[in-house]
């Protein structure tokens, strides 16, 4: 396989995983992404460099967590609400988890098919659609806590329900 | 010590952009102190992730799994617009576009400069692909098309989407009414199909057991015939399988009946109910069932070099009706289907389940093949070995004879083609005679109305086994319905415009919503 090609595979099979960990810290939706996107030309750029022997997740987060540092450096707190430390403790945690089996679209669609309509609506306007929180409350006419609380519990619940899952399969 | 539902409660007004800073500074905090709840942060907004991706219409799996295109539907950009949001992309938008950029770079080895469509001819940029018998380096649309020699062909498609064909794959690639869509009429094999996300044109693979359209995808579409390929494979009736696996993006599979929605890393087999055989009398089972045998003594599919050479054998219908229900107990049983699943399309299958494929694979072959000798008379027995020799031996003779041509054609290509073709006539004659002289008048007879029977449906472009009118055709009658297909630009129409895009709302139930006392207001969602 070319480099070309190679990068790309690696790339793609591990952005999940760093868009879940630079997710975890970056909540504005155009600052995540123009990260995420610093990040990719960054790790593309840098690939020559990159040792086959080492995970080439890990190396992509540790990639990663220095631009989320270089942005706290930078003086701007936000997007990057947390401290260097955390950050740290948040990529060690990640290097941790990394070997665990992770849920994946099949996980999430069995779960998400088990919750009643409204609900996946409700992710719906949240995820798909990117309403702000405000509109969404007036959609189902409540208030913004009613909503922030069920999504709360809906991804709850999906975790669960995805763990439950993975163990399932695994035990078959 | 804090309740763990208190950091979780911290994390989740985090993830909602609504933690303060003084709980901020909390968070962090108990980052830092509290390895759980690092990793409870990072859980939950891996479920975060996956949601906006899925969502979204964004792919991007766990380990294992390759490919990362972020699609979305021409409704939410228009719904973006309406919002009045910027001219500027949005952010996703524009990190699809940089991965976009390099993949379609790194993969096509171009520069995204050419991304324009392919002038009429679209070019063989990798392998080998026959068009009318003769190489081509570039294939026109409505030419059918087959790849040749062992290793996969690469085609270059309009705006800059790509086909990766595999060895002996035969298809047709189209433009139905001269639009911009594309379509891939996939007649055997099958293929690995990227479509970059700038091609705003429906992109359709059609087989005869279904269609699969997709919009800013990476996807492998094979359909599986039971055909023999002469290389131990058990051949049947004309059963084809399609099987789908999407590796990015998301494609809609339209099967007879059946609408189905397959996101990155889902993988379908569809069609694999053995189609129900009408009539048996036009039907003969595959050469490697019967007992034929190549090279080295293996089972063959005679047929494939001496089209109708099953026919010789006369067989009854009451015979056909026993092999045939012989072959439903063995390669046609749901766990030989799962096993060619796991084969042939699993990405994360180990090597030990390959093999454990691979063994039930032929376990059920050489089953069927008892089963079968069971249902033959000795007559047939022993005819068997004596044609499978007389093949063997005129093949033989042919190339003796043209031993020294052949030779001596080595270092000039299209001599040594001229040569192989002169060779291919050559043994069919010498075939032909030496079937003349082992058969009985009633058995040549046969023999000659199933190879014209086999010869017709090939050069129509249809099944190479010769088949009654009961079976499945290529490209007959599975074609896409027509206004259920997603339009162009219009692909991931969802189903409501605030549903999921991803399959249908089944279960209404009353759970995980707002629920009363939440807010002062009492509403029950």
């Amino acid at each position: 396989m070319d480099q070309h090609a190679d990068f790309l595979k690696k790339f793609l099979q591990c952005e999940a995983d760093l868009r879940a960990f630079v997710g975890a810290i970056v909540r504005d939706v155009h600052a995540r992404e123009d990260l995420l996107q610093e990040i990719a030309l960054t790790l593309w750029e840098c690939f020559g460099r990159y040792d086959p022997c080492r995970p080439f997740a890990a190396w992509a987060r540790g990639i990663a967590a220095k631009k989320l540092l270089e942005r706290w450096h930078q003086g701007r707190r936000t997007p990057v609400p947390f401290s260097p430390e955390a950050v740290g403790r948040l990529a060690e945690a990640a290097e941790r988890i990394a070997s665990r089996p992770s849920p994946g679209f099949d996980a999430l669609e069995h779960c998400l098919d088990k919750l009643p309509e409204k609900s996946r609506r409700l992710l719906a306007l949240r995820y798909s659609r990117e309403e702000p929180v405000e509109a969404i409350a007036g959609e189902f006419r409540v208030g913004c806590d009613a909503i922030y609380q069920a999504l709360s519990r809906l991804r709850r619940r999906l975790r669960e329900c995805m763990t439950r899952y993975l163990a399932g399969q695994g035990e078959t | 010590m804090f309740a763990s539902d208190h950091f979780e409660q911290l994390i989740h007004r985090h993830l909602d952009q609504i933690a303060t800073a003084e709980e901020l500074a909390e968070l962090d905090r108990l980052v830092v102190e509290r390895p759980e709840v690092a990793e409870a942060l990072l859980e939950a907004g891996r479920v975060d992730a996956l949601l906006t991706l899925h969502l979204r219409g964004t792919e991007a799996v766990g380990s294992g799994a390759v490919a990362s295109v972020a699609v979305r539907s021409a409704k939410e950009r228009h719904f973006r617009g309406a919002k009045g949001d910027s001219a500027r992309p949005a952010p996703w938008r524009r990190l699809v576009l940089a991965v976009i950029a390099i993949a379609a770079a790194l993969l096509l080895g171009l520069g995204v400069w050419q991304w324009f469509p392919v002038p009429a001819g679209h070019p063989v940029v990798a392998g080998t692909i026959e068009v009318d018998g003769s190489p081509a380096k570039r294939v026109a649309d409505d030419a059918p098309l087959r790849v040749v020699g062992d290793g996969p062909a690469v085609i270059q498609l309009a705006g800059g989407a790509r086909a990766e064909l595999q060895a002996a794959t035969a298809a047709v690639i189209r433009r139905p009414d001269g639009s911009q869509a594309q379509t891939i009429e996939l007649l055997e094999g099958g293929g690995r199909f990227q479509v970059p996300r700038r091609n705003d044109r429906p992109f359709c693979v059609q087989t005869c057991n279904g269609s699969v359209t997709a919009l800013g995808t990476d996807f492998e579409v094979n359909l599986w015939s039971t055909q023999g390929k002469g290389d131990q494979e058990m051949s049947f009736r004309s059963m084809f399988v399609l099987a789908v696996a999407v590796a990015a993006g998301m494609v809609q599979v339209d099967v007879p009946g059946e609408k189905h929605v397959l996101s990155a890393g889902s993988q379908r087999v569809f069609g694999a109910e053995v189609p129900k055989v009408k009539s048996l009398t036009a039907w003969l089972p595959s050469g490697d069932v019967l007992g034929f045998t190549g090279k080295g003594g293996q089972p063959f599919a005679l047929e494939q070099t001496v089209p109708g050479i099953q026919g010789a054998l006369a067989l009854t219908d009451e015979q056909k009706t026993k092999i045939s229900a012989a072959a439903d107990q063995t390669i046609h049983s749901e766990k030989v289907r799962a096993a060619m699943a796991t084969v042939k399309l699993d990405p994360n299958a180990t090597e030990a389940q390959k093999e454990e494929a691979k063994r039930v694979l032929a376990e059920a072959r050489a089953k069927l093949r008892d089963l079968t000798t069971q249902v033959l008379t000795p007559e047939q027995k022993s005819l068997l070995p004596r044609i499978s020799e007389a093949v063997a031996e005129a093949r033989k003779q042919a190339a003796a004879a043209m031993e020294t041509e052949l030779i001596a054609g080595k270092g000039d290509p299209a001599k040594a083609a001229e040569l192989q073709k002169q060779l291919r006539q050559k043994t069919s004659e010498a075939v032909q005679a030496g079937l003349e002289k082992l058969l009985t008048p009633a058995q040549l007879a046969a023999y000659k109305k199933a190879a014209e029977a086999q010869v017709a449906a090939e050069k129509l472009g249809k099944d190479k086994k010769p088949k009654g009118d009961d079976q499945p055709k290529k490209g007959d009658g599975k074609k896409p319905k027509g206004d259920d297909q997603p339009k162009k630009g219009d692909v991931k129409k969802p189903k409501g415009e605030d549903q999921p895009k991803k399959g249908d709302v089944k279960k209404p139930r009353g759970e995980d919503l707002p629920k009363k006392g939440d807010d002062k207001k009492p509403v029950t969602l």
